[in-house]
């Protein structure tokens, strides 16, 4: 019967999935430990920045000229220019809803602010969302593999847009990407990125003192805290994309493991009929006789 | 009267690596070490590497090892970040000699670009900072 060949042969190959879904379980669980510790760590001290650039704002409006081109990071971009979003996604796909459900946050917000927009694109299956939509792109970063991503490269992304910033070629930027609360839940959201936003009740600027320099203070400072968002940001959305794949390897496999078992049962049930029916017809052949 | 005390934190992209009370804080800057004490006005300052040290309050005296990054000022809280911040102990005297010979070497063979030349520069003084801190503490 070739039924009985074929479904050896279906078992077989669903215990190879399996075998295979199983590895790529193992694989996402370290590289999400080993991303989400770093996202974890990293944590207090994006927060603290944020905090001190973000109560500096008052000190800034004080006195916008004396801040350098820095400074200008905390004012409204060119009204004429389109915003921008910082659009990230993964590399790869395989990895459950991860990169649907940006994409729609993504839709959601473009649908509701409404007017020009422009993308920056970070990840290829992002970038695939981006195209399928016939999304403006004003960057792709190819380059960027997200998996070795390193606070240089986070560095080189920043520098872009905030120099696209400063060219008024953006009239805002915000960015987004998918938080990592914890191991079942990871949410995409929209996070404001440029213009920097004041802090409620920040430090009345003419008690501050910065040293040496303001200038040099701003100058340093507000690079370093918006390479740092960048950074945190990436972090907690490649943890979030392999705890995503982790999850989605790992129902494949219990799936592939109730498959199997089915297919077996439906090979035994095949194989006993086979049996039984050349018994009977060795029985009634004896018979005949 | 009880003793006005600061909260010292500091906070490197490793994580929290020191919160503790003190009396009064030092802080290696990058126009010289200067003091905190309690009441001072809010500042913001770059730091450069160098010893951290705090005195009073429960642990005693204490001192750090931190490097370029930020220091606040606020409410009687002093919050560094760093790039990187250490325990006199924790400092391994070897390495941080290789350090400082690889970053001489990159510095004296010179055609390095603006960035590039800060960061050796910058790697130079981390490493010095290490090797005098961990001779004090050996």
């Amino acid at each position: 019967m070739a039924n009985i060949r074929d479904l050896r042969q279906s078992i077989h190959s669903v215990g190879n999935i399996q075998k295979i879904t199983r590895a790529m379980e193992m694989v996402a669980s370290t590289k999400l430990r080993r991303f989400q510790d770093r996202a974890l760590q990293a944590r207090p001290y994006s927060d603290r920045l944020e905090a001190m650039v973000r109560s500096l704002a008052a000190e800034v409006a004080a006195n916008p000229e004396g801040a350098g081109e820095a400074g200008r990071l905390y004012l409204p971009g060119a009204t004429d220019a389109p915003r921008a979003v910082l659009f990230v996604g993964s590399d790869r796909g395989l990895c459950g809803a991860y990169n649907s459900n940006a994409a729609k946050e993504l839709d959601a917000h473009l649908r509701n602010v409404g007017g020009d927009f422009t993308l920056y694109v970070i990840g290829r299956k992002a970038m695939a969302h981006a195209a399928r939509m016939g999304y403006p792109v004003a960057a792709y970063f190819e380059e960027l593999v997200l998996e070795k991503m390193d606070f240089a490269g986070a560095a080189a992304v920043t520098k872009v847009l905030t120099d696209d910033f400063l060219a008024g070629k953006t009239r805002s930027v915000a960015i987004c990407s998918t938080r990592f609360r914890s191991l079942v839940r990871y949410e995409p959201a929209l996070h404001a990125f440029l213009p920097i936003v004041p802090l409620e009740g920040g430090v009345a600027p003419s008690s501050l003192l910065l040293e040496p320099t303001r200038t040099a203070v701003l100058g340093r400072l507000i690079p370093r805290y918006l390479e740092t968002r960048i950074f945190h940001l990436l972090l907690e959305a490649l943890a979030s994309e392999f705890a995503s794949r982790r999850f989605a390897m790992k129902n494949a496999t219990e799936a592939a493991g109730d498959m199997k078992r089915d297919l077996t049962r439906s090979y035994n049930r095949a194989r006993q009929a086979k049996i039984t029916s050349e018994i009977t017809e060795i029985v009634s052949g004896a018979e005949a006789l | 009267m009880a003793a006005r005390t600061l909260t010292l934190r500091v906070v490197s992209p490793e994580g929290v690596v020191v919160e503790t009370e003190a009396e009064a804080v030092t802080v290696p800057s990058e126009a010289g070490s200067f003091g905190v004490l309690p009441r001072h006005a809010p500042l913001v300052a770059l730091t450069d590497s160098g010893l951290l040290k705090a005195s009073g309050g429960e642990g005693g005296d204490r001192e750090y090892l931190i490097h370029d990054g930020f220091v606040e000022v606020l409410d009687d809280t002093v919050t560094i970040l760093t790039r990187a911040a250490e325990l006199p102990t924790e400092i391994d005297l070897e390495r941080a000699a290789r350090a400082a010979e690889r970053a001489r070497e990159r510095l004296r063979k010179g055609g390095l670009r603006d960035l590039d030349y800060a960061r050796a520069q910058a790697a130079l003084r981390r490493a010095l900072a290490r090797e005098r801190m961990a001779r004090r503490h050996a």
